[in-house]
């Protein structure tokens, strides 16, 4: 049973304070004309646990996602990984420390080397961090094998993947690295129906096993139910609000989210069970 | 707390959502008469591939009608098909599709293309890679008009500037203005919807037209998909792979699998009692939330399996190696499409009579 | 707006920086004007001290280079030595042989490539098309010179053409349609020639950058519309191709340049090619450097000209 939050004591695993991002229009001979992509964010997540992130498209969640890993740098703000400040860090700290947290996108085909065969493309974290030979082909089977694919296609070329497979071999390529979080931006949307649930249960078991932290961007608020155990809303760049699920979904307190769970309740079909109950 | 509840003990209600319209054909004649439509590719080394196969279905002229498969079950193709313009490699191998008395394959290209965008239309699946990324939004939609009218470009973008209005709304002059970068997800999905309608056709094919959208403006899409429709009585052909669409917006539902039809019959009835046994394994895949669910994660319901390769298919029933309640005569040759009673059909061994 | 201003100072540091180091390099380049007088025993070495000092030239280059800008601010392009007149008056009128030459050679070779390339792409692998292919690699094959006297001597056999120069000798009297056909019939060859090394590359890129987009995915959805090809293709897929193409006008517009000066100097036309040899050949300092300058800002006129036009036809530029 999965405790509330912090109950157990568990220090969080990735603290933002008052995140900002803001864009500055074009430079040299023009007045710049700023955009605030974020706006004093402030989330916790704690180990094991995955907060799911729901906004709609423009809401700024892509760039949350990069800034966290610091593929952009913040305007202002504070990340606190692992007790230390993560925008702090330089040179050989910040690398250790980047291996920890890993992003899958949403389209795994332009984070994928298209002339890699999918052996190569796990195994390019673990080259980096020193390893060869047999025993890093070992890994790479291992990882295979807990994504799911099957050993026999290590040689196979990534474009030849499909959606859902491609998304277990940068799920794959993202765990190589062994880190303590994941954040997934969209990494399950525009997959089938099936192959959707395969994932989250996928997901679900690495983090059981590997004692995973997620971030689960997304806007399908069903998909987030389905996994999250912290749910954030993110509108134009402000969190509206934030809390365990159970506390989201009973009593929604922001008039945009109360209207997203109004559209999923009236999008839901009711009548299957209750038929195949009755035959 | 309302909301919430309504997803949980949702279950005896059956009134119908308010985005669909009612079913009405407007005359008794078939408006698409799709008779048993055969397409394969021809892969190098593999020889020809049935993408395809027997796929036969009709729409009446206003009806709404919902195909849902799964990525690889040949939807789109089915669309590319049903406008001529399916990619190299792939080719009718047989069958024929009717529109409005007139054979669709073997006309002539020059008589196909006053068709297409004319009579039926499409609404393409990724609006990005759909929109030209150098022309603004009103030269578009009226290039369109102007490929089947004879009226002069002046005449017809004002007539397309009624199409956006009627679209768009307030905002349909600015968005005329603009080009397709600088308009938002949901926006530039309306703006093919736009296309697609601006000759009135008869029929609109609607290839997954919410895919990647959020859900108000899902929503939004569908509203505006069932207005047409009923203003219009512009019959749609809507493509998905999300169950809840169909229910939101359609009368009639096809359900797709390994190219071919596996069930047919009225959209409630279908999700109410689904007959065979891929609908109901598909539709299980609906998640349902409730208190305990949402704390102690359980795992999702899922299709056992993947997708199956169109190289490589089964002897017998193509959802054979995935089915929940296979036997042993489900090897033995692939099973007709049968009819059942109330307009439902079913191409399953244990619906065999 | 901002662009187009940005361009321009890019335009204007460009030209600075090209004159510096035309100036130099000539500098480095050893002995100047005054050497060959000073070979003549006749001319008295107190006469050739006099005359370094008339001519500037016992100042150090970058002296030189400083009196030379604030003369350029003037309008005033130097002295030649060799002719013994102001520069201007010699470099203008071949800057406009030279400018005719090359804009025209640049307008033809560009029609041409267009109508070629644009069917290509649309009828790929055709018989016509690997001809074309075929024909595009073997002139691509020919070197610049060889072509031009295989062209001269087509000319000097047949007498179709006149052989070099850029007017008839009774220019002055002829008619005015007379004059224009004169003039015409002397630039074919000349003509002739950069259009045929022009060619290839050109008609290779534009038929890559057709084919490229001939496959994008609106163009199939306009198809799917209902739009005749021949719309698709001029109206659709070209302004997407002319994206890559139009940075190769400014590269056309080097080429073309640099291949004008042979072109110019084994057919006779006197442009600024011949021009900038001989004041090369005599040190004629301030006419090296105004032609060069000239052949400068043609160059980088023309791919200013290519930016604006990018500018023009791709609106994504305009947000960056």
């Amino acid at each position: 049973m999965k405790s509330e939050q912090g109950d157990t004591g568990t220090a969080p695993i990735l603290a933002v304070r008052n995140l900002t991002k803001i864009f500055l229009g074009p430079g040299l001979l023009a007045s710049p004309s700023p955009v605030a992509a974020l706006l004093e964010i402030s989330l916790t997540m704690w180990p094991s646990r995955t907060l799911a992130l729901v906004g709609e498209t423009g809401s700024g969640k892509s760039t949350l996602a990069r800034c966290l890993v610091r593929l952009e740098e913040a305007t202002s703000g504070e990340i606190f990984f692992d007790g230390a400040d993560f925008r702090l860090l330089r040179g050989a700290k910040l690398r250790s420390a980047r291996r920890q947290i890993q992003l899958v996108f949403q389209d795994a085909m332009s984070a994928l080397n298209p002339r890699f065969s999918a052996l190569e493309a796990i195994a390019e974290p673990l080259i980096l961090q020193g390893h060869s030979g047999p025993a890093m082909e070992r890994q790479v089977l291992a990882l295979m094998d807990d994504v799911g694919l099957p050993a026999a296609w290590r040689n196979r070329g990534t474009r030849q993947f499909s959606g859902g497979q491609r998304q277990r071999l940068a799920l794959a390529r993202a765990l190589a690295a062994d880190p303590q979080v994941v954040i997934l931006d969209e990494a399950l949307s525009g997959l089938d129906l099936s192959v959707q649930g395969q994932m989250i249960n996928l997901l679900l078991d690495l983090q059981v096993t590997r004692r995973l932290a997620f971030l689960f961007i997304t806007h399908d608020v069903g998909l987030a139910a389905s996994i999250g155990d912290d749910l954030a809303v993110l509108k134009n760049g402000s969190i509206l609000e934030s809390s365990t699920i159970q506390e989201v979904f009973a009593h929604p307190c922001h008039p945009y989210t109360q209207s997203l769970m109004a559209i999923m309740a009236r999008n839901a079909m009711g009548t299957f069970e209750e038929a195949s109950g009755r035959r | 707390m309302l909301a919430y509840r309504t997803l949980a003990t949702d279950l005896g209600d059956s009134t119908l959502p308010s985005s669909r319209p009612s079913a009405n054909r407007l005359g008794p004649a078939t408006l698409l008469d799709v008779d048993n439509l055969c397409v394969q590719a021809f892969r190098p080394g593999l020889g020809p591939i049935p993408i395809l196969e027997s796929v036969s279905f009709k729409i009446w002229p206003g009806e709404i009608v919902g195909v849902l498969g799964e990525s690889g079950c040949g939807k789109t193709t089915l669309s590319r098909a049903l406008l001529g313009i399916l990619p190299g490699g792939l080719t009718v191998r047989g069958g024929s599709a009717t529109l409005d008395s007139q054979k669709l394959f073997g006309m002539p290209e020059a008589l196909l293309r006053t068709v297409r965008g004319n009579t039926i239309s499409l609404i393409h699946q990724e609006a990005e890679g759909a929109l030209h990324p150098l022309m603004r939004v009103r030269d578009q939609v009226a290039e369109i008009l102007r490929a089947h009218r004879s009226s002069s470009y002046r005449a017809c973008l004002k007539e397309c500037a009624c199409v956006l209005r009627d679209i768009f709304g307030e905002n349909a002059d600015r968005i005329g203005r603009s080009y397709p970068h600088e308009l938002s997800g949901g926006q530039r999905q309306r703006v093919l919807i736009a296309q697609a309608v601006v000759c009135r056709p008869k029929i609109v094919i609607a290839d997954e037209p919410t895919a990647s959208l959020d859900l108000a403006t899902q929503s939004e899409i569908i509203s505006l998909l069932s207005a047409l429709n009923r203003r219009n009585g512009m019959a749609i052909l809507l493509i998905t792979h999300n169950p809840s669409i169909l229910r939101q917006l359609t009368q009639r539902a096809v359900i797709m699998y390994a190219g071919r039809i596996i069930e047919q019959g009225p959209t409630d009835a279908v999700l109410a009692d689904p007959l065979h046994p891929y609908t109901q394994a598909l539709l299980r895949l609906e998640r349902r939330f409730s208190p305990e669910t949402l704390v102690e994660k359980s795992r999702l319901a899922t299709i056992p399996g993947t997708s199956p390769d169109h190289a490589d298919l089964p002897p017998g029933c193509t959802y054979e190696p995935r089915c929940g309640v296979r036997m042993a005569r489900c090897n033995s040759g692939e099973p007709a499409l049968l009819p059942i009673p109330k307009e439902r059909f079913v191409r399953c061994v244990h619906h065999e009579k | 707006m901002r662009y187009i201003l940005r361009r321009t100072l890019h335009l204007g540091f460009l030209l600075l920086g090209v004159s510096l180091l035309s100036f130099f390099f000539l500098a480095l380049a050893p002995g100047n004007f005054l050497d060959n007088l000073r070979l003549n025993p006749q001319i008295s070495t107190e006469t050739v001290a006099a005359l370094r000092v008339q001519y500037g030239l016992d100042q150090s280059a970058l002296m030189q280079y400083f009196h030379w800008l604030r003369s350029l601010m003037h309008g005033d392009f130097g002295f030649s030595l060799a002719y013994n007149q102001q520069a201007s008056a010699l470099l203008l009128p071949r800057a406009r042989n030279t400018l005719l030459l090359t804009i025209t050679a640049a307008a033809v070779s560009w029609i041409l490539s267009l109508a070629v390339g644009i069917w290509a792409a649309t009828h790929r692998n055709r018989f016509l098309d690997r001809v074309i292919s075929l024909g595009t690699t073997t002139l691509l094959g020919i070197p610049d010179l060889l072509l031009l006297l295989l062209l001269l001597l087509l000319a000097a056999r047949t007498s179709i053409l006149p052989v070099g120069g850029m007017v008839s000798l009774d220019f002055e009297a002829m008619s005015f349609t007379q004059k224009c056909t004169d003039l015409a019939a002397h630039m074919m060859l000349p003509l002739g020639a950069l259009v045929l090394g022009a060619l290839p590359t050109l008609v290779s890129h534009i038929r890559d950058a057709m084919s490229t987009a001939l496959q994008e995915p609106f163009l199939m959805a306009g198809a799917g519309h209902g739009i005749s090809r021949r719309r698709l293709v001029l109206r659709y897929a070209l302004p997407v191709a002319a994206n890559p193409l139009i940075s190769l006008i400014g590269f056309t517009v080097g080429a073309l340049l640099s291949g004008s000066l042979l072109v110019e100097m084994v057919l006779g036309w006197p442009g600024l090619g011949p021009l900038l040899l001989e004041a090369i050949m005599s040190r004629d300092i301030y006419l090296v450097i105004g032609a060069v300058m000239f052949s400068s800002f043609f160059l980088v006129g023309g791919t200013f000209l290519a930016d604006l036009f990018l500018y023009w036809n791709d609106p994504r530029i305009r947000v960056g």
